[in-house]
């Protein structure tokens, strides 16, 4: 058997076609690493003694990582104001520094203080007045302060780069099947002792090795990019208090965010992965096969997820693959779903969905090509 | 051993490719003539189980094929008419991975791969990718490829497709060789090729069996339809478009004729000891006319 996943892995990596996707995919992953998560353009401003004082790229993630060090904890009203009592910019420094004080908070000042100026601040810098409560209401008591700008830049970054591995895989995955009966191998393998029991399975386990290695290698890169560059704490701070996610409705910490993150992605991938392999078998070849499941992951996102849709029909999309790879967009959601669900009930449906994928799919794929009619 | 047809059809639509066919198949050589459409081709896919037949079965010592699975299929050596492969693998790489799928243990296909690279003399070439090769090569490498398992029941459809008479001449060699206890069955247009090797002859037309049996019993049906004579060059044209000719040689400005026919065709036509391919362009004249 493992003789057999061994050449078949072989088979599917070793085309042209899927050595250019990858290496597509490779700069893609990059640039979206260094324009999302690397700390490039990551900029910390204080003035000190009337002077603006600017810490860039990696010391700039020092810098805030030492200030929110200070306010780690529940986010309280106290701290609130305290923060914008320390880090606010005075109007003689910002006029030294060529900056219109009127509109001091369209300035970067540090991560913290960024994160809160739109809800407790005046453009002009000033205080609103707004308690924590005012603004969260009943979450407020929930609150809690960290630094997680490293965990919200990957979160907002894989569902942007998933949907292209899923597109990549479609081009590695479809020749599974198809690919033996345009090249007329099927007659060859169908014959062999192996070739309706093990061969198939074979097949499918070395899909599935691609397809789950593979986006456990572009985690595994994006990890290590968040832990040479801002560590891995966070984790256990609020989402609301995040870059991208801080008009989120329901309580929810960045360490649960990533959990339900990680559901969908394997779950995306594991389902599209079976849906590949059914539309292989079923193909009369690979690229026919390519097209078609293509489509199958494309064409959703023509249907548009907000309140005009069905509320059934969401539901079900919601559930297809490309949207359980880019509902992590559900975290910008800053009001309820138009349906009685909530998004992590929708999430957590996913589990069924994966399940039926895996044993109805696959058997599905199994069957056809073991069934198929030689011509 | 046998592999036993009863009623065995199989219809595309309104076409019937195989029809009702009946026989008992033993150890030997089988050799199935038959024109291009004549079912040949949909008869060794029903045998090798990768067509389903529309009525009727196949049964391997009394065991239905499609019930025996694995079992049948690990007596089974195909090679397919239009014989697929992948281009880029190595002709050594090719054959372990039908090993692999034939569930040949490692070691095993090791050793056989080798062997039979070097009786299809590809030994010298096997780290070579398919794409490489040339027709006959590739006829070979898929011969190689049908052998692997050392097959009870071998089935090679149009096998010396491509191959250069001295690649037909080993090719029956080894089938010869290859064959004791097993049951082969090749069809093949080059008649000559059925003709040294094989034991029993399966002549098929529409769809059925319309001869069945020895090379030398068969062939004695067209006893006195075969003749020969010699005519002027001239005449040659008007006596191909009038008769089935196997054969022709031009000697000086005459030309000496085997014509195919019931009757007589010229006063000048003397009887002559009939051969498998005039058997052949007897059922199939249309073909024949072309030569």
């Amino acid at each position: 058997m493992k003789e057999l996943i061994r050449f078949e892995l072989g088979k599917l990596l070793h085309r042209p076609l899927v050595f250019a996707s990858l290496a597509g995919l490779a700069i893609y992953t990059a640039y979206m690493l260094c324009l999302w998560v690397f700390p490039i353009n990551t900029i910390v401003r204080e003035e000190i003694d009337g002077e603006m004082k600017t810490y860039k790229g990696m010391a700039a993630v020092r810098r805030n990582q030492e200030i929110i060090s200070l306010y780690e904890g529940p986010f309280t009203t106290e701290k609130m104001q305290n923060i914008i009592e320390n880090y606010s910019f005075s109007a003689a420094a910002m006029e030294k520094n060529n900056m219109n004080p009127d509109t001091q908070i369209r300035y970067t000042h540090n991560y913290l203080y960024d994160l809160i100026k739109g809800f407790f601040l005046n453009p002009d810098g000033t205080y609103t007045g707004e308690t924590v409560e005012d603004v969260y209401g009943e979450l407020a008591p929930e609150l809690i302060l960290g630094y997680s700008e490293g965990w919200s830049c990957m979160l907002a970054t894989l569902p942007d780069v998933f949907p292209v591995w899923a597109c990549v895989l479609a081009v590695i995955l479809s020749p599974v099947f198809s690919e033996e009966y345009s090249r007329h191998t099927d007659a060859l393998v169908l014959t062999g002792s192996q070739g309706r029991t093990k061969c198939p399975t074979a097949k499918i386990t070395a899909a599935y090795i691609i397809s789950l290695g593979g986006s456990l290698v572009i985690l595994t890169i994006f990890l290590l990019c968040l832990f040479f560059c801002y560590g891995f704490t966070g984790l256990d701070s609020s989402i609301q208090l995040s870059k991208f996610m801080s008009l989120q409705y329901y309580t929810l910490y960045l360490g649960q965010a990533f959990a339900l993150v990680l559901l969908l992605l394997f779950s995306g991938i594991i389902v599209y992965t079976a849906l590949i392999l059914l539309i292989s078998a079923l193909s009369r070849n690979s690229y026919a096969s390519m097209i078609i499941s293509a489509t199958v992951l494309l064409a959703p996102l023509s249907i548009p997820m907000d309140s005009s849709i069905n509320k059934l029909l969401y539901i079900v999309c919601a559930l297809l693959p490309i949207h359980q790879l880019k509902i992590i967009n559900l975290f910008y959601l800053p009001h309820p779903l138009p349906i009685a669900l909530s998004d992590v009930q929708i999430m957590l449906l996913s589990l069924p969905v994966t399940l039926a994928a895996i044993l109805i799919g696959i058997p599905c794929a199994k069957r056809t090509f073991s069934r198929h009619q030689v011509r | 051993m046998e592999l036993q047809l009863e009623h065995l059809t199989k219809q595309y639509g309104s076409l019937i490719a195989v029809d009702n066919l009946n026989t008992t198949l033993t150890c030997g050589i089988y050799g199935l003539l038959g024109a291009n459409g004549s079912g040949k081709t949909t008869l060794m896919r029903l045998i090798c189980d990768i067509q389903s037949p529309t009525a009727g079965s196949i049964c391997y010592d009394g065991l239905d094929i499609q019930t025996a699975g694995e079992r049948y299929r690990n007596q089974l050596g195909y090679l397919p008419q239009d014989f697929g492969y992948y281009p880029d693998f190595s002709a050594y790489k090719f054959l372990m991975y039908m090993s692999a799928i034939k569930g040949l243990s490692k070691t095993f296909a090791r050793e056989r791969s080798l062997q039979l690279l070097d009786e299809v003399d590809l030994l010298q070439v096997k780290d070579k990718k398919i794409k490489t090769f040339s027709g006959g090569m590739k006829q070979r490498l898929g011969i190689a490829q049908a052998m692997l398992n050392d097959p009870r029941i071998l089935i090679l459809d149009e096998p010396t497709a491509g191959l250069d008479p001295k690649e037909r001449v080993r090719f029956r060699n080894l089938i010869s060789s290859f064959s004791h206890n097993k049951i082969v069955l090749l069809s093949t247009h080059i008649v000559s090729d059925v003709e040294y090797i094989a034991g029993h002859i399966l002549m098929m037309k529409k769809g059925q069996f319309i001869h069945e049996g020895k090379p030398d019993k068969i062939i004695h049906r067209i006893d006195g339809k075969v003749w020969e004579c010699q005519v002027p060059n001239e005449e040659v044209p008007t006596l191909r478009e009038r008769y089935t000719i196997s054969n022709l040689r031009s000697e000086n400005d005459m030309t000496i004729l085997r014509i195919i026919h019931d009757s007589q065709p010229l006063e000048s036509a003397v009887p002559a000891a009939p051969n498998l391919e005039d058997l052949y362009l007897y059922y199939f004249s249309e073909e024949g006319k072309t030569i």
